[in-house]
């Protein structure tokens, strides 16, 4: 194949290579986990951001299913990279990327939002302030009659949790960041299903707040769905939601824990 | 002047065609009023046997003239027509009657705690029609509004001393009925007879559960309280997202005699639960038409503020019902992860 040459540009690899690579703490304080998989575009930037948030910092990126080089690109970065020929799938990369992560803090992103590093401190600050959990504000179009069905079970989950100052504040937004004790609290293999860790978190008793806004809008995962046909992240996602319903009533009883207000339901048997 | 006649010439040919129509079937229910009043020897004053006699004649002359049902607005002017027909022959009186679009035996059930200030306007307005029961499930009642009920004649009314708790009552009543079609009513919020003949009409054939539409009512999703946002949360998980935030706990609301027996008596006590089992085992439900009893609804020390007991109720019904749906469908019901590599984390060794 011809590479069509792009005169009078710098060459495409010039926004990654002007970035200076990193320095991974041997001892950090906050670790940050980035699941990449074909972000060769943005990669670099987001390792070099990440890197920023505090004096003693490890980035650990879990390239899974890459095909573009991403994995190679960040390690030369100097990220902890971990590599997985095949894709992994949904938000398995942050539990495998948590679960490697030996700073105090743990922050997690993705591999194709580029987030300043002035918008990331706040949720590590939020933890050494106390909280357990923070997570991103932004909550998506809700100034509407119709929302999309990820909103709309996010902000049902949040109710059936007894967190309606929560609103649509959910852990499948990125990015957010968690104490280690939080994360031995919700079970690192839990962080593969967010709505699920979400909701064991706050069930548990973790201290989950609402900590900064930062518009994730445009790079939203289900704002890049396919033009045709049903999304199948959509699914997945609201299917999430269920299954952390599901986990709350079989952790609590039948009704979340609920009142019944003293329905005598034996009187209609 | 010249203003004027062009815009009555547009609006006149408009209208000449449909007047005609309405025109035509308009008389012929007036007609059938007078042919009614004359065949029925009425004298002073309407009985009810006499009013179930004229709905029968009502239905099949509405069948004679293959009336299809909408628009209700139409449906109300045709009556109004049949009882002019009806006074014009007997010179009775009879402005406030409203006859049934079904011949099935059709029940209001109405629930009422300390309702003494509505309970003589929802039943009057219950009156008005050819129901072959109105049932009233009082419970937990500290003021007169039983012996309220009891004044007005041909009104079943059952009295617990205690409260029986949220929607108990409408399951208790649903249990006495014998009819073919009941209406769920609250004690609370007067409804116009007008208002909910579309929801008797709805289950004449069309549907099997008719809800209240109350998306018009909404506002942006930002402003809305936790209950209607499990609501519309529960239709979409079940595949019905076309039903918005409509929901069995919202009054008033109808049930065919056949989607109460699939629901199951008890389950009406939990109107989502109710609701999720109807759409899983196929019921056919749907909207009828819109009554605001948002505005109408009384504030009370339970129902106020953003974490309020009725509120906690509400999202634990709907909790309820997914538990329901969990037992048939599993944790995720249709919406699988396969892609999604799970066991990947314990094959990882740190």
């Amino acid at each position: 194949m011809q590479r069509r040459k792009r005169r009078g540009k710098k060459p495409r690899s010039a926004l990654n290579k002007k970035i200076k690579p990193i320095q991974n703490s041997v001892q950090p304080h906050v670790s940050v986990v980035i699941p990449a998989m074909n972000e060769r575009r943005t990669i670099s930037r987001v390792i070099y951001e990440a890197s920023k948030v505090h004096g003693s910092t490890e980035v650990i990126v879990v390239a899974n299913g890459s095909r573009d080089g991403t994995d190679r690109l960040a390690a030369a970065m100097g990220a902890k990279t971990l590599f997985f020929a095949e894709p992994l799938g949904h938000d398995v990369g942050r539990a495998i990327g948590a679960k490697h992560a030996q700073g105090n803090i743990v922050l997690f992103l993705d591999g194709d939002v580029v987030i300043p590093a002035k918008h990331l401190v706040p949720l590590v600050r939020a933890v050494e302030a106390g909280a357990d959990v923070a997570l991103n504000k932004y909550i998506g179009p809700v100034n509407r009659k119709k929302v999309h069905s990820v909103i709309l079970a996010k902000h049902a989950l949040n109710m059936m949790l007894s967190r309606p100052d929560l609103k649509g504040v959910s852990l499948t937004t990125i990015p957010h960041a968690m104490s280690r004790k939080a994360i031995s609290m919700i079970g690192v293999e839990h962080l593969t299903v967010p709505p699920l860790a979400h909701s064991i978190a706050i069930h548990k008793g973790l201290k989950v707040v609402d900590a900064h806004y930062i518009e994730v809008g445009r790079t939203n995962p289900i704002k890049r769905k396919k033009r045709s046909g049903k999304d199948p992240l959509e699914s997945l996602i609201v299917g999430d939601h269920l299954e952390a319903v599901h986990w709350l009533a079989s952790h609590t009883n039948e009704r979340g824990n609920f009142t019944d207000l003293g329905r005598d339901r034996k009187r209609v048997r | 002047m010249a203003r004027k006649r062009t815009k009555r010439r547009i609006s006149a040919k408009r209208r000449r065609p449909l007047r005609n129509r309405y025109g035509r079937m308009h008389r012929s229910a007036f007609q059938l009023g007078i042919t009614a009043a004359k065949e029925m020897l009425l004298q002073h004053e309407i009985i009810p046997f006499q009013l179930m006699d004229m709905n029968r004649r009502w239905n099949h002359w509405l069948k004679l003239m293959k009336y299809s049902v909408h628009p209700w607005s139409r449906y109300l002017q045709l009556n109004r027509s049949f009882f002019q027909g009806i006074t014009h022959q007997s010179r009775i009186p009879a402005p406030h009657w409203l006859l049934l679009p079904t011949d099935q035996t059709v029940a209001a059930i109405v629930t009422a705690m300390n309702e003494e200030t509505t309970i003589d306007q929802v039943l009057n307005q219950l009156k008005r029609m050819p129901l072959t029961e109105i049932i009233v499930v009082v419970n937990g009642s500290k003021d007169q509004t039983f012996h309220m009920v009891r004044k007005h004649a041909d009104v079943v009314a059952v009295h617990f001393n205690e409260p029986l708790g949220h929607d108990v009552g409408r399951a208790l009543g649903a249990k006495i009925s014998r009819s073919d079609i009941m209406l769920f009513l609250d004690g609370d919020i007067p409804v116009k007879a007008e208002q909910l003949i579309p929801f008797i009409g709805a289950l004449n054939g069309e549907l099997d559960a008719a809800l209240n539409e109350m998306t018009p009512y909404l506002n942006d999703f930002s402003q809305r309280d936790g209950v209607t946002i499990v609501k519309e949360m529960l239709n979409r998980v079940l595949g019905r997202p076309d039903l918005g935030a409509n929901s069995l706990t919202a009054v008033p609301h109808a049930l065919t005699r056949r989607a109460v027996e699939t629901i199951g008596f008890e389950n009406l006590a939990v109107p989502p639960k109710a609701q999720a089992i109807a759409i899983k085992k196929g019921l056919r439900i749907g909207p009828a038409a819109g009554v605001d009893v948002v505005a109408s609804n009384r504030i009370r020390k339970t129902n106020v503020g953003i974490q309020n007991p009725v509120s906690e109720l509400i999202i634990g019904d709907h909790v309820e019902a997914l538990h329901y749906v969990f037992k048939e469908d599993g944790a995720r019901m249709s919406y699988a992860d396969e892609i999604r590599k799970r066991n990947a984390v314990f094959e990882v060794n740190v």
